[in-house]
């Protein structure tokens, strides 16, 4: 067999592998919009670690599955050469500070409680929390290659291995595909553990899954987080994830869900049909399309004792005007530097897209327990049940 | 030399239009647009259109829903570029338009016919990657300078015309006669505030969430309209679902031409005819198509957070 008909047979991906590295690209577009707000200083301080992780990917992708030098190059200087637009680097600056400002209250709260993070990625939430805390122990599980990715990012640089209290000081080099697919993914320190596992099999009964999870305690108060990443999974997929971790968990879950909502209009319409058309389905997007709908999802069907949701337009100050005894999200100073970063020529255009954004908070604890993030009502949100 | 009606034809096709060509019709719109008034007088009845953003394939739907041009007499109010994928495109048609019919078609400026918003927006980017040179955009920001502030339809009692809306720093239509107005849109300032401020249920000014322009309320339309004796304003700038949206008991509209703005929002567009009677009528219209060759093969922007 030639070399050439060998690559061809190499790139050639069923269905579902096509489906899966779509899914996974996503991570690219995500990465590349922090890695664009960032460098607009939209981040203050200013998130060090996003290079490390483009970096990586601009070594490794070329390794991974349906990817060649030529293709990886190609999506790589669009996704970080070309300009964001202004609503793209707001609306990710605010998605990913709500975010933080939950596991901050989390973590003053119950400050030996455990992160875990589904399907993150590139993202760098983890170092930033395991260098401001001491105590927190951070999970994080993705699809192998996204895994190995983050492994060969941090293991590059000095400064994530002294985060994640990384002993070993061995250098790896990928220079191939084949290298590339026999590098372990998995990374396990102390406090922090990257994990290769694709959820879906949560919901087929994996139970033994948690073991992977190794320093994993189901005794303390854990947060799930879901960015972008649930929304990939079907409704049973999402069911099961979420109760997986509510039956190991035997003291206190809670768990922030951010992703799109259709709303049923036809910007929602719209929406699917044009990510539809680069291959991306959401599959829960009909099913629980507005707040009301998600609150009966993780309320009466997942079990989750309180839930709060609100969307990112009013997160971000576009929504309707905020109860006076309530904190804004993000305070009048704050957003009047992150306007002022870009003139914005889209005011109704983010306060449309943001509103087709969730952001869900729910929490559980066994009944003799009654544990609650006491703090989660300093914020506006616009459904809310106890 | 320019052959306009054989330009006309091949814009409309999106062919590719010589460099010389959008020079010449530069140089000649800005003949005209040199001897315009900072408002412009517009006799009715005339068809007022809002922003149209690049999309080519939904201005040529507008021309089939409000007639065709000369038949039809039209005024703009501007963005007419940016955001859409063919931008120049369609700044191009209106130009051509322009010159060939000077008298039944007046353009005016929106806050996107600057330089520094359109190197953001994309129609800087559209002209270097169609010309492999910055010189058609230079041009065409060379016309962005000449272009009317407003427009009064129907004279007393009529229309006033602006892309965004009113500045604290206007009370009367005299006012705005006398700015010099053949530069970049400044920062702030009345020239700025006609090209970027917003209706709102506010009283008073308020602050803008654009970072540009003030927010205005019922009072201001009120007391604009009677010091000024017109009874409409007529703006754009802002996306409207529906196409058009009345506000402060009619004494203001925004009309928006573009639909499924940035093949995204969803949302339907309109036009708006005033008759000799001053009488309002909305003609709405749908995106073109979801034809693929209004968009064009090579992967848009990122659109969406996923």
């Amino acid at each position: 067999m030639n070399i050439a008909y060998k690559t061809t047979i190499a790139l050639m991906l069923s269905p579902q592998e096509k489906k899966d590295k779509i899914i996974r690209s996503t991570d690219i577009d995500a990465l590349s919009c922090r890695y664009s707000s960032n460098r607009l200083s939209y981040f203050f301080p200013a998130d060090p670690y996003t290079e490390i992780l483009v970096q990586s990917y601009q070594k490794n992708l070329q390794y991974c599955q349906g990817y060649t030098g030529l293709s990886s190059g190609r999506l790589l200087r669009s996704s970080f050469g070309e300009k964001k637009f202004p609503l793209i680097n707001r609306g990710t600056y605010f998605r990913t500070k709500a975010i933080d400002l939950i596991v901050d209250q989390f973590l003053k709260e119950f400050p030996s409680g455990q992160i875990v993070s589904l399907g993150g990625g590139s993202d760098t939430r983890a170092f930033r929390i395991l260098h401001k805390y001491k105590h927190v122990s951070y999970f994080e599980i993705d699809f192998p290659e996204s895994v190995k990715i983050k492994h060969l990012a941090i293991l590059q640089s000095e400064e994530l291995k002294n985060i994640i209290e990384y002993e070993g000081d061995d250098k790896v080099e990928i220079n191939n595909k084949q290298e590339f697919e026999n590098f372990q993914p998995c990374l396990h320190t102390p406090r922090y553990h990257l994990v290769s596992y694709d959820l879906r099999n949560l919901a087929h009964g994996s139970k033994d899954f948690v073991e992977q999870l190794q320093t994993f305690n189901p005794g303390l108060p854990t947060l799930l987080l879901s960015e972008c990443v649930l929304c990939y999974m079907n409704p049973e997929e999402n069911i099961g994830c979420l109760k997986y971790f509510k039956d190991i968990c035997i003291d206190y879950l809670s768990v922030v869900i951010y992703e799109p909502i259709s709303l049923g209009d036809t910007f929602g319409a719209t929406m699917a049909r044009n990510l539809s058309e680069r291959g991306i389905n959401l599959l829960t997007f009909n099913e629980f399309p507005d707040l009301k709908s998600k609150l009966k999802f993780l309320h009466d069907i997942c079990g989750f004792q309180t839930v709060r949701l609100t969307d990112l337009s009013s997160i971000a100050g576009y929504g309707r005007r905020s109860e006076p005894h309530k904190e804004s999200w993000v305070d009048v100073q704050e957003i009047y530097r992150i306007n002022h970063i870009e003139l914005i020529d889209e005011v109704e255009e983010i306060r449309l897209l943001l509103q087709h954004y969730c952001f869900c908070f729910a929490e559980w604890s066994p009944a003799q327990n009654q544990k609650h993030l006491v703090g989660i009502d300093r914020w506006n949100w616009l459904e809310s049940l106890n | 030399m320019l052959n306009l009606d054989e330009t006309i034809e091949n814009i409309k096709l999106c062919k590719h239009i010589p460099e010389e060509d959008v020079e010449e019709l530069c140089t000649k719109v800005i003949e005209l647009l040199i001897e315009e008034a900072n408002i412009q007088h517009v006799d009715t009845p005339v068809t007022i259109c809002g922003d149209i953003h690049g999309q080519l394939h939904d201005l040529l739907t507008l021309f089939k829903t409000g007639g065709e041009c000369p038949q039809t007499q039209y005024l703009f109010l501007g963005d007419f570029v940016d955001r859409g994928f063919y931008s120049l495109e369609s700044f191009l048609l209106l130009m051509s338009l322009k010159v060939r019919y000077p008298d039944r078609i007046t353009l005016i400026r929106g806050n996107h016919e600057s330089r520094q918003i359109t190197t953001v927006y994309g129609f800087y980017d559209e002209c270097v990657r169609k010309y492999g040179s910055v010189n058609v955009w230079r041009y065409c920001c060379e016309v962005f300078d000449y272009l009317s502030l407003g427009a009064i339809v129907g004279g007393k009692g009529g229309v006033f015309c602006i892309h965004g809306g009113l500045s604290p720093d206007i009370d009367s239509i005299d006012q705005i006669r006398i700015l010099d107005r053949k530069q970049e849109v400044p920062h702030e300032g009345g020239m700025c505030d006609l090209l970027w401020s917003d209706p709102e249920d506010v009283s008073g000014w308020a602050i803008s969430p654009r970072g540009a322009g003030f927010l205005f309320g019922e009072n201001e339309v009120k007391n604009f309209l009677r010091i000024n004796d017109i009874s409409l304003i007529a703006r754009a700038h802002q996306l409207v679902m529906e196409g058009y949206k009345e506000m402060f008991d009619q004494g203001l509209v925004t009309v928006w031409s573009a639909p499924n703005y940035c093949y995204r929002c969803g949302n339907i567009a309109s036009v708006l005819t005033i008759d000799d009677n001053l009488n309002r009528d909305y003609k709405v219209f749908e995106a073109a198509t979801q034809d693929v060759s209004a968009i064009p093969s090579k992967k848009p922007a990122v659109e969406y957070f996923i």
